[in-house]
């Protein structure tokens, strides 16, 4: 299928009702535009029909270069030039026919939908150079030494074009002069981005068993404000293979070195951060955007790292890493006041705070002159938290529609926690007097057979809302009296979630999960027998959470599955507005059902903790063939197989980007699941050789 | 060891070439001040984007805004949509503007005020500039500074308008320091003496007039429509700053009407075209996804039109009972017909779809009906600018009413008891347009207007036989130029229905009076937030006219 725009196509598909068939034609043979029945607009249009109409073509072209000269005058001294070229071009097009069918009506004599046309190209140019020298000296038998200098240039450029049309004139041409003129929009942007860094580092191992190393280094980025251009970061570590100690006596161990660090580094922002802006808008209208800051500095990545690697008998290896980051100097947008007419400044404004925990082990299950197999296991845990911030607490979010308030920035935070609110379980939740009257068979709250806390009124139970016609009633409380409903709310429905509310009767905004997992873990199998080699790889992410807002939005239309009564008893089966809308506590005309707003709840955020069979690779060495080259084939299958109990397409789900100036920026951290284009299972057949 | 040498200096040499200026990179894709404001041409152009910029903060730019909810608050528009923050500003009873930290509506909230202020601040950049270079002539430079005067004051009035406070921010500030808040009434008086600054400034040297073309898209002004054109917003501003009742006839309406009547003498219509950055972007919304959904006509002040008794069956009815009824209208700009399929054909008069036409509004095809608040929904949708929707927004719109200047005047000839005055400009719309008896000869502000059963305006009565507010009454003349005043300018300004109805006490008890400066701005400042509005709090309006609060006509 074609992503047509990352994911339209798997939205759409989403709205569509189960009982529908998207493939069935009408008698022209065409597939049907709109099999939803319901209103709610073009958004509810098939799939198919859409991508069986749209034209798109996206081409990228790539050249990639390198040069090497080397020189070494004597055995102790090296130099070496390096010079690479990385040329990326891509252009893509997208067109929609005059006479492109969607759900729009067709007044007369406007023609109809005229189509479009989309045109774009995205070029990408980086050239580095870099001049190396290295030194060695022994001092001796046991004391070795090497020394390097380096220099580093580097420059990347940039530069997209976009340019667009509808309402065609003349159907099958795809000109863009062939679009009304002011239908058409053009967009570009350009950057260069330069770099120079000069490394001095050296190196000692003593008797191959105490090692130091040491490097220093000054970078120089056009990203950095004027002020601030250059930097300097340094790194230092140890390492110490006990095991080769003469006074080590177990033989079992046959490596044991504790190795530890200390390094600084630092971060870039973004390419405008440091340059006061004005935007050109439509009509060329120019407005005020970002205030300069000449002072910007880099982040600055502080790092201490200690680890252990261990191996027994040659064959067993564990290997066990912790490190302590510090990131001092985030570079956030920040607002400034009003009165200056512009929006933002970039500043140093916070400091994250990252842990990290790897542990890995090796195991050779079976080494055998023509078998062996080894596996391996890997486990990693991080937590990110911000410990600063020199600005007041904000929200940021994704791009996506309902999540740009969904995290927030403030001391103390885990980087990653969602927000949005929840409907309450337990009965401390209420507020006094009314987590008394709560959780007992007759209490006025109890909890309902999905495990929510709902009104029912003295004396009531939740299965008797139809046998009691009770789903109609409710605790009215015009005066918001918080004596008469917990927090004051106005209007209690029988039987309805219940949202936690602060004392003003306001939805609470409460952390809901985190986007980033507790944990990760990864299983390698490794075998070979004569020619043929086998690798597989399962990998796990585990304890995060996604904003499932597919399922999330499917509520309100009722297309969700748990919509359907069928199959309920007297008892638990529910009405339609449980399912909807939020009440008019909150200023809408639902009853205060799971859909509540369009913003992540504690209905619509979910585990989306997974394994996956991740790559599974087959190849057979297969040698010479008359006589020439070294063959071997492969068929690699990746994503093959997926455990999880999240009910979306794919819950390793995220994106990259944010236009958002103070947006995540990050996959990892954007888990919205969006009807973004889910991962595809993928087979590669490859042949290789060498000559 | 000499042969390293050549080498070593090599390297350092390159290095150091390598480095001087090559770290410094331009941002070819942004502009700057010093590029924008490099040329005297520029600096113009600049200026004269100004008002632009007023128009994208107000009309134009983004549905996420203050006029989406002022619609939907001075009950102009009805919505059962959460976007934008619909549903939760035009619930029933009134909920508070919360103003805290990712509370809803907060986008919209801040977005008038950013754009606002940015359009003044551009407007004191371009007087700095002024200072140190000149266009070509003086004439040329007094046009410029006049006009950035006229964008600071109108600017500042709109603030004044909407916000409690806001920063007055001249050239003469530190650009990048941060201005302190001013209460309304100095941002409003500011804005005013701007607005005369720029008549003054442009009265001392007219030479270079007429304004651009492109200034005020489709207008070139000469200085008569100038100064009518800012005179006429000098009478908005007064007249609609006020917070309440009081306040309103507090205003100085004597200078009100000497603006009002030297004000526009036609509907000032701006060339609109979103490509070149003139837009009203409510009808994307108001005509989109399915009709009815994001905009119906408020069932509450369209009855005040019905003739047919269907207002009182409605007023007495069970608020939560209340479905939308048959207006059954006099009013010309009503469609006609004893039945909804009598009314849903009313669409061969002259002009209909346009701002020159009739019926106003139209009884839309009962099956796109929707549900939503029973106090407001209706059968009925603006229709006006649907040619100027289809057109793809493209095409005059009128954002100042002759009608609106004209009735502010009749208000304020009412006020100081000149009725023949006021009468004569009720009438200018109510008998010529609307095809409604006349007023000339009333001489009081209770008597009932003429009409009898079929008048127009029916207002909900206190003392109904059926209970307070379960019935109606002919409204008096006061509610005639009411009645006018939001017939003739339902969706052409900036909160047209909203700051005349928080004037007249006319706004559900509880609705906010104002915003409060957004959070994001007292963020910056580092300033505690705070709300506005709610029923008993502060901010709030109290219990509205006609019923208009719990216990009322709801």
């Amino acid at each position: 299928m074609n992503q047509e725009e990352g994911g339209n196509a798997f939205f759409r598909l989403t709205r569509v009702p189960a009982i529908v068939n998207i493939l069935k034609t009408d008698t022209l043979g065409r597939l049907y535009i709109r099999p939803n029945l319901q209103g709610g607009g073009s958004q509810n249009q098939n799939p198919l029909s859409t991508l069986y109409q749209t034209m798109r073509q996206d081409v990228t072209n790539r050249f990639i270069g390198g040069l090497t000269a080397t020189y070494s005058p004597a055995n102790w001294f090296n130099l070496e030039g390096n010079f690479s070229y990385d040329l990326r071009r891509g252009a893509g097009v997208q067109f929609n026919d005059k006479g492109f069918r969607t759900t729009a009506a067709i007044p007369t004599g406007l023609g109809g939908n005229l189509g479009s046309i989309q045109r774009g190209t995205a070029n990408r140019e980086a050239v580095n150079g870099s001049v190396n020298a290295a030194f060695r000296h022994d001092f001796g038998p046991d004391l070795r030494s090497r020394y390097s200098l380096r220099y580093l240039f580097e420059q990347r450029d940039y530069d997209t074009l976009y340019s667009a049309g509808s309402q065609l004139s003349v159907k099958g041409v795809t000109d863009l002069g062939n679009t009304l003129q002011s239908t058409r929009d053009t967009r570009s942007n350009v950057t260069r981005i330069r770099q120079i860094g000069v490394f001095a580092g050296t190196g000692l191992e003593y008797k191959e068993r105490y090692i130091i190393d040491a490097l220093i280094r000054r970078d120089g980025s056009s990203l950095f404000g004027p002020a601030n251009r250059w930097a300097t970061f340094g790194r230092a570590s140890a390492a110490w293979r006990v095991a080769q100690e003469p006074w080590w006596k177990l033989p079992q161990v046959s490596e044991l070195k504790l190795h530890g660090s200390y390094g600084t580094a630092g971060g870039s922002p973004r390419f405008d951060a440091q340059y006061e802006t004005f935007s050109v808008g439509t009509g060329g209208i120019l407005t005020l955007v970002t205030l300069g800051n000449r002072n910007l500095r880099p982040e600055l990545h502080k790092e201490t790292e200690v680890g252990a690697d261990l191996e027994l008998w040659n064959r067993y290896a564990v290997n066990v890493t912790y490190s302590h980051a510090l990131i001092q100097d985030q570079i956030l947008p920040v607002p400034v006041c009003a009165c200056t007419g512009f929006q933002r400044q970039w500043r140093n404004a916070g400091t994250l705070t990252n842990k990290t925990l790897e542990l890995s082990l090796n195991i050779p299950m079976m080494q055998r002159r023509e078998f062996q197999w080894t596996t391996r296991v890997i486990y990693d845990r991080n937590r990110s938290v911000i410990t600063q911030l020199n600005v007041p607490p904000f929200f940021f979010g994704a791009d996506l529609q309902a999540t740009g308030n969904i995290f927030q920035a403030k001391v103390g935070e885990r980087l990653g926690t969602f927000y949005g609110h929840r409907f309450i379980t337990n009965c401390a939740e209420l507020p006094a007097p009314f987590s008394a009257d709560c959780g007992g068979p007759t209490s006025s709250f109890q909890r309902n057979d999905e495990g929510f806390l709902v009104w029912v009124g003295k004396g009531n139970n939740p299965k008797m809302g139809i046998t009691d016609n009770l789903w109609e009633t409710s605790l009215q409380n015009p005066g918001k009296d918080p004596t008469i409903a917990p927090w004051g709310v106005s209007v209690l429905n029988w039987g309805m979630p219940i949202l936690l509310r602060d004392m003003t009767g306001a939805a609470r905004n409460v952390a809901l999960g985190n986007a980033l997992p507790d944990f990760r873990f990864a299983i390698t199998q490794d075998l070979h027998y004569r020619r043929l080699s086998v690798y597989a790889l399962l990998d796990a992410a585990v304890g995060q959470h996604v904003w499932n807002q597919g399922f999330h939005w499917a509520h309100l239309d009722f297309l969700s599955h748990d919509v359907d009564q069928v199959g309920k008893s007297v008892e638990t089966a529910k009405p339609i507005g449980y399912y909807w809308r939020t009440s008019p506590q909150d200023g809408f005309t639902g009853l205060g059902g799971f859909y509540d707003q369009l913003a992540p709840n504690s209905f619509t955020v979910e585990d989306a903790s997974y394994a996956k069979l991740r790559e599974l690779l087959v190849s057979y060495h297969v040698g010479p063939i008359g006589r020439t080259g070294d063959w071997e084939i492969s068929l690699v299958g990746r994503n093959l197989w997926t455990i999880t109990g999240y009910r979306g397409f794919d819950p390793e789900v995220g994106i990259s980007g944010s236009t958002q100036l103070n947006g995540a920026g990050s996959a990892a951290i954007n888990a919205v699941d969006a009807f973004t284009f889910p991962n595809l299972r993928t087979f590669t057949i490859g042949l290789s050789s060498t000559f | 060891m000499s042969k390293f040498r050549p080498l070593a200096a090599s390297v350092i040499a390159f290095g150091l070439i390598a480095c001087k200026d090559t770290l410094q990179v331009a941002n070819q894709t942004d502009p700057d001040r010093t590029r924008a404001l490099g040329r005297p041409s520029d600096v113009e152009s600049f200026i004269g984007s100004t008002y632009a910029q007023i128009q994208n903060a107000t009309l134009g730019g983004s549905n996420d805004d203050l006029q989406t909810q002022l619609q939907v608050m001075g009950m102009e528009n009805t919505s059962a949509l959460a976007n934008f923050a619909m549903g939760p500003r035009g619930a029933i009873p009134r909920t508070p503007i919360e103003n805290t930290r990712n509370s809803t509506g907060g986008d919209g909230d801040y977005r008038d005020f950013v754009v606002l202020e940015r359009a003044a601040r551009m407007a004191t950049i371009g007087i700095a500039r002024l200072k140190v270079l000149t266009l070509g002539s003086p004439a040329q430079d007094a046009r410029a500074r006049s006009f950035a005067r006229f964008s600071q004051g109108v600017a500042f009035g709109n603030l004044a308008l909407a916000y409690d406070s806001a920063a007055v921010v001249s050239e003469n500030d530190d650009p990048q320091s941060i201005v302190p808040l001013s209460d309304y009434t100095a941002v409003m008086d500011a804005g005013l003496a701007l607005l005369d600054s720029a008549i003054a400034i442009a009265r001392a040297n007219p030479g270079a007039f007429p304004l651009p073309v492109t200034w005020i898209s489709g207008q070139a002004l000469d200085t008569t429509g100038y100064f009518r054109f800012i005179r006429s917003y000098k009478a908005r501003f007064r007249a609609s700053v006020a917070r309440t009742p009081t306040e309103r006839a507090a205003a100085d309406w004597n200078t009100i009407i000497a603006d009002a009547n030297a004000g526009i003498t036609a509907d000032f219509n701006i060339a609109m075209n979103p490509t070149a950055g003139w837009d009203v972007i409510w009808p994307v919304q108001a005509f989109a996804t399915g009709p009815a959904n994001w905009h119906q006509m408020s069932q509450f002040w369209m009855g005040m039109a019905d003739g047919s008794g269907g207002y009182d069956g409605w007023l007495a009815t069970t608020p939560a009972n209340r479905t939308p009824f048959l207006v059954v209208s006099a009013d010309k700009r009503f469609p006609q017909g004893a039945s909804r399929n009598a009314q849903i054909g009313d669409t061969l008069r002259s002009g209909y779809r346009t701002f020159s036409g009739l019926p106003y509004v139209r009884n839309r095809q009962a099956g796109e009906d929707q549900p939503g608040q029973p106090l407001q929904i209706s059968m009925y949708d603006f229709y006006r600018s649907r040619s100027f929707f289809t057109a793809g927004r493209i095409g005059n719109y009128p954002i100042m009413t002759r009608a609106e200047i004209r009735l502010l005047a009749a208000e304020g000839y009412i006020r100081t008891g000149n009725f023949a005055a006021a009468t004569a400009r009720i009438d200018s719309s109510r008998a010529n347009i609307g095809g409604l008896p006349q007023v000339a000869g009333m001489a009081d502000t209770v008597s009932a207007i003429p009409g009898a059963g079929s008048c127009v305006p029916r207002v909900p009565d206190a003392l109904a036989a059926a209970g307070p507010y379960k019935g109606s009454k002919c409204g008096t003349l006061w509610d005639a130029l009411k009645w006018e005043y939001r017939m003739e300018t339902m969706y052409t300004g900036y909160g047209m229905w909203y700051f005349a109805g928080r004037g007249w006490g006319d706004l559900p008890e509880g609705t906010a009076l104002y915003w409060p400066v957004p959070y994001q701005e007292m963020d910056t400042r580092r300033e505690p937030f705070y709300p506005a509005g709610g029923r008993n709090r502060p901010g709030g309006a109290p219990a509205g006219n006609y019923g208009l609060f719990s216990g009322g006509v709801y």
